[in-house]
């Protein structure tokens, strides 16, 4: 009854989301107070209803039930009770079952925390946001629905992927997909923005809290899908230019481009047309990265697997949307006056410029994803666009846009004086100057390259709290004076300098491991003793073990060196008995900011194994520098002038009998 | 019915929740300019902070704050903002219409998906309502841990096997299948087990390879039932009415109605006999020796005379042939020099005899059948002469 009542739950959360694409919208043309109200109230109770279904499916996963075909095709009675779980996400209709339940969370919060908006643009924005619900919801149910019964029940499940049993599959895709419906928000205020004809800098205040929490989110996301490529696929790599894992940068670059405009568009009412058209394409972008992911027109590691009908219908959903959204734009952008005016050199100009770079960079993502794809379809060639080209594209395409990093917050809003911007930032640039030649003394000259981007990496880490150190006045003003204006300063000026500081971090990781990473292949014999990178590894044999749904072999090497004496490191091969894959579980060791990384090859019959071996310094930077960019975006949407009052109504009440 | 309460009380909820903003009437709301003083007084307050850090100069935030009242003035004298807000229009469609369509659309939809009616089926339940079952699946975990470690052990995919098969793992039976009959050797159980398992796997078309299988457990035992069942299958699939008819109903003569596959062979039967245009008979139980049974004597009487002249001699001459090249299948024999009699070929008859004499000399009961036989066709030659 728990699964059947899910289901039930699920459609009548279908027809609740219909009622929303129409009453609140007819009631902000109508002036209709009480249909307005009533989206906020359908909102939530569609989210509860969608929560109510995702925990039978949920229930029926943990509990077993293979009656439920999704849980057959997905589970196994011997799976870990984690992996129970996180299964429910680990296909495609569970995991379309989780889109719709964050779409519908955000319309929710919006629901329920949205009492500074105006009740028309409320309303709207949840129209819209029931739009795009209802288009998922029919296809959930037309194509995916997750509760499509057996009888009678087959007595054992198929299993998860073993690729997919991870604890990271339990948190990445739940994250990521928070960063990629996120921006769906920012999508309807769009939209909403556009039936209403109001875009001004009220607009763009309202949003930007949204858009940061998507950014958040997102980034959040990446970061840790990026983590997870890297210990569980075995190949020591952190990032693939694998298509699945740009269709959520594309995003996250066109959502950092509105994140930058839409603060212009706050300030000095310019940049409107454009920062709507970043609302629009950066969500746009999501449902395009759902296509591919969904309709199963790209193979890849993300082995979740798919048919036409879906890719069809997700298809017409993004035709529906993107076209409907970007024709409204063109009709709508014309009527729409010019804001404040700007001298190329100030903040504005400098914002201009990072949205040129990271819509490029998008734009550069976009074409190395989608080109193959096309190229496939035209002539059935494939082709694969490997990491050449987009380090070739992306790469120097981003090389400005960190050298303007520490330049942008110095400058003044309208006209300002770039080389009084520089100046200032003497410091900062001497210090990169510096760690840039004792990096180059380092490396021996060996890699010149490495060391420009240390330095690049430091002047960007350094010039993002520039602004800090300057605003406080430090070294002009008395220490007590410093801190008190540091006190003073707004948490968007810290949760700036922390993000923009983030990036050099993550450049300072990339730089390092291209730079300096040491591997070894080599197939090695029990009791054999290698030297690497400063350790000693001593291949100790092979055991084989038994998990709860795998069987294994345990290599077991000891490691000595920096610091560690016999360090026990069980990198495995593993075996999934139930769906018959081989998986390799590396072995990672964390030494400070820098790991060693293990994975295996396959073992011979005299016992012994290939070994791959990897030296990565400064590794983790590449994920902690996007924790920092977290916790800037958090601090900047915990500062409180980014939350704007709802209006009283006893004032109100007056103005309402005045008219 | 109790699924049915709960999701009545769900629905009512959520309509009543969406039918009371609806419904409230007379609420306060505030004008849209209101939200935009709020949002002025926050960029004032904002300017003022950043004054007071020196962040910005006294002439910037001046200039700010005049461009923040010019936008004020404009925002309110705009008419989409200071648009008066209805607080109670009509809502009479809103609510008439979410009353009606929210329960029933629900339940349209929901009854052209759901299966109300089915309950949970957990494992915990089903393990508690069919113990036996458990041990099945903790065994066979047991032994597939054995096999990745030793997948030489034979026995052990003799016994996995028909489990595979039970649970719906096809691709693991088949493999389990191949390795039992590579490791153990041939029988014609196993040949033509492994090509059951083929035949399920490519939805019940009896590929070459099975045919292959089947042929060869049938030459190994003529009494292995279940690869002459997919033989006459094979014939049939293979566009050979005639043949397919004669197969199966040699199998049903031979088989105890209580045979799991004789409502299949039957229907089998039928459908050749349908394809041939003749009325199914029912099968011969008189016969003690497999030959052309009466029914396929009968049926080829219906038959124009190209076609009975194919069947039958299509058919003697293949167990003939077989004869020739082994000369030991007792049954044959008697099957052939039987067919001969019924045909009325006693020259044949004759000299089916005498091959068959020499072939098994040392069968004592088969050299006393063979005279009796002798005798039977010189009897009948003499009444035709």
């Amino acid at each position: 009854m728990i699964v059947e009542l899910g289901h039930f739950a699920l459609i009548l959360c279908f027809s609740l989301s219909l009622l929303q694409s129409v009453i609140p919208v007819v009631g902000a043309r109508q002036g209709n107070a009480g249909m307005m109200a009533s989206g906020t109230w359908i909102a939530i109770a569609s989210f509860l209803m969608l929560a109510v279904s995702f925990a039978s499916l949920t229930y029926a996963h943990v509990a077993s039930d293979f009656s439920v075909g999704n849980v057959w095709e997905n589970s196994h009675s011997l799976k870990p009770l984690l992996y129970k779980y996180s299964g429910v996400w680990g296909n495609h209709e569970g995991s379309m079952l989780l889109w719709v339940l964050i779409l519908g969370f955000f319309a929710a919060l919006v629901a329920a925390f949205g009492v500074n908006l105006p009740p028309q643009l409320k309303a709207n924005v949840l129209g819209v946001q029931g739009w795009i619900m209802t288009a998922f919801l029919a296809f959930i149910i037309k194509t995916s629905n997750p509760f499509d019964r057996l009888q009678p029940a087959p007595f054992e499940g198929k299993d998860l992927n073993p690729v997919l049993q991870d604890i990271g599959l339990a948190i990445h895709p739940p994250m990521l997909y928070l960063g990629y419906v996120g921006f769906s928000i920012t999508f309807s205020f769009a939209v909403a923005a556009m039936l209403s004809g109001r875009i001004d800098a009220a607009w763009a205040r309202w949003v930007r809290p949204w858009a940061l929490m998507a950014w958040i989110f997102l980034t959040a996301g990446i970061a840790m899908g990026s983590y997870w490529a890297y210990y569980e696929l075995g190949w020591g790599g952190w990032w693939f230019w694998d298509p699945v894992e740009n269709a959520s940068f594309i995003p996250w670059l066109t959502g950092t481009a509105l994140l930058h405009s839409a603060l212009v568009m706050e300030k000095r009412e310019a940049l409107k047309i454009w920062t709507l058209l970043l609302a629009l394409v950066t969500f746009s972008m999501s449902l395009l990265g759902t296509f591919l992911v969904r309709s199963g027109v790209l193979t890849s590691v993300h082995a979740f697997a798919s048919d036409p009908e879906r890719g069809v219908f997700i298809l017409a959903i993004l035709v529906v949307f993107i076209g409907g959204s970007l024709t409204l734009f063109i009709f709508r952008s014309s009527e729409l006056r010019g804001g404040g005016l700007f001298a190329p050199v100030s903040r504005e100009g400098a914002l201009v410029f990072n949205n040129l770079f990271l819509a490029t960079a998008a734009a550069s993502v976009l074409t190395g994803t989608l080109y193959p794809l096309v190229l496939e379809s035209i002539n059935g060639s494939k082709i694969s666009v490997g990491a050449p080209f987009f380090n070739m594209t992306f790469g120097p395409l981003m090389m400005p846009l960190l050298l303007a990093i520490p330049v942008g917050p110095l400058l003044s809003w309208k006209r300002a004086d770039l080389w009084s911007a520089i100046q200032k930032l003497y410091f900062a640039a001497g210090s990169a100057l510096v760690i840039g030649i004792l990096a180059l003394a380092f490396v021996e000259g060996t890699s010149v390259l490495a060391a420009l981007g240390i330095g690049a990496a430091a002047w960007v880490m350094i010039g993002a709290f520039a602004e800090i150190w300057l605003r406080a006045g430090f070294g002009k003003v008395e220490a007590s004076t410093a801190y008190r204006r540091l006190k003073g300063l707004p948490g968007s000026t810290w949760g700036t300098a922390m993000a923009h500081c983030g990036v050099g971090l993550l450049l300072l990781g990339i730089v390092s491991v291209s730079a300096f990473q040491q591997e070894l292949i080599k197939r090695v014999a029990p009791g054999e003793v290698n030297n690497f990178a400063g350790f000693e590894i001593t291949f100790e044999g092979l055991t084989p073990a038994k998990g709860p749904n795998y069987i294994e072999d345990v290599a077991r090497f000891k490691v000595s060196g920096r610091g560690v004496i016999d360090l026990e490191m069980l990198p495995t091969k593993r075996l999934y008995t139930t769906r018959k894959m081989p998986t390799t579980e590396s072995a990672i060791e964390t030494f400070k900011f820098s790991q060693l990384y293990f994975s295996l090859g396959d073992p011979e019959p005299d016992g012994s194994i290939t070994l791959r071996a990897w030296w990565k310094p400064l590794v983790t930077f590449i994920w902690w520098g996007p924790v920092l960019m977290v916790l800037g975006g958090l601090t900047s949407l915990a500062d409180r002038r980014l939350r704007v009052g709802a209006p009283k109504r006893a004032a109100s009440r007056r103005k309402l009998v005045n008219a | 019915m109790l699924f049915w309460i709960v999701a009545a009380i769900i629905t009512f909820l959520v309509t009543a929740g969406v039918l009371y903003p609806l419904t409230r009437g007379g609420g306060t709301l505030a004008l849209e300019s209101d939200y935009d003083r709020e949002i002025y007084k926050a960029r004032m307050e904002e300017i003022d902070n950043d004054l007071s850090i020196d962040r910005i100069s006294s002439e910037e935030a001046n200039a700010a704050k005049a461009e923040e009242g010019r936008r004020l003035i404009a925002s309110t004298q705009s008419g989409s903002s200071s648009k008066a807000i209805k607080v109670s229009g009509s809502n009479k469609w809103a609510v008439i219409g979410s009353i009606a369509f929210l329960p029933l659309f629900t339940i349209v939809i929901y009854l052209m998906s759901g299966t109300p009616d089915l309950p949970d089926q957990t494992l915990a339940a089903r393990l508690s309502a069919d113990p036996e079952r458990q041990s099945i699946t903790s065994l066979l975990e047991r032994a597939e841990v054995q096999l990745v470690r030793n997948p030489n052990d034979g026995k052990g995919w003799a016994v996995v096997a028909p489990v595979y098969l039970r649970l719906g793992r096809i691709d693991d039976a088949i493999n389990a299948y191949r390795n039992t009959l590579r490791l153990l050797g041939e029988t014609p159980v196993r040949l033509s087990s492994l090509g059951e398992v083929l035949v399920i796997s490519s939805q019940g078309v009896v590929t070459d390879e099975a045919l292959d299988l089947f042929k060869r457990a049938a030459d190994a035992s003529p009494e292995d039932v279940k690869s002459r069942f997919f033989l006459a299958l094979a014939l049939g699939q293979n566009g050979e009415p005639v043949k397919a008819v004669v197969a199966w109903e040699k199998l049903l003569t031979k088989a105890t109605d209580q045979a799991p596959w004789v409502p299949v062979a039957k229907a089998n039967l039928k459908a050749q006999q349908g394809l041939l245009g003749i009325k199914p008979t029912p099968p011969s139980t008189t016969a003690e020796l497999p030959g052309p049974s009466q029914s396929d004597i009968q049926a080829a009487g219906q038959m124009d005379a190209t076609a009975r002249t194919s069947m039958i001699e299509g058919m003697v001459a293949n167990l003939a042939a077989k004869l020739d090249e082994d000369p030991t299948n007792e049954a044959g024999w008697r099957r052939l020099i039987r067919s001969y009699g019924v045909l009325g070929k006693p020259e044949e008859a004759r000299q089916a005899i005498a091959k068959a004499r020499l072939a098994l000399p040392d069968n004592a009961e088969f050299q006393k059948h063979l005279n009796e036989a002798e005798k039977s066709v010189q009897n009948k030659d003499g009444a035709t002469q």
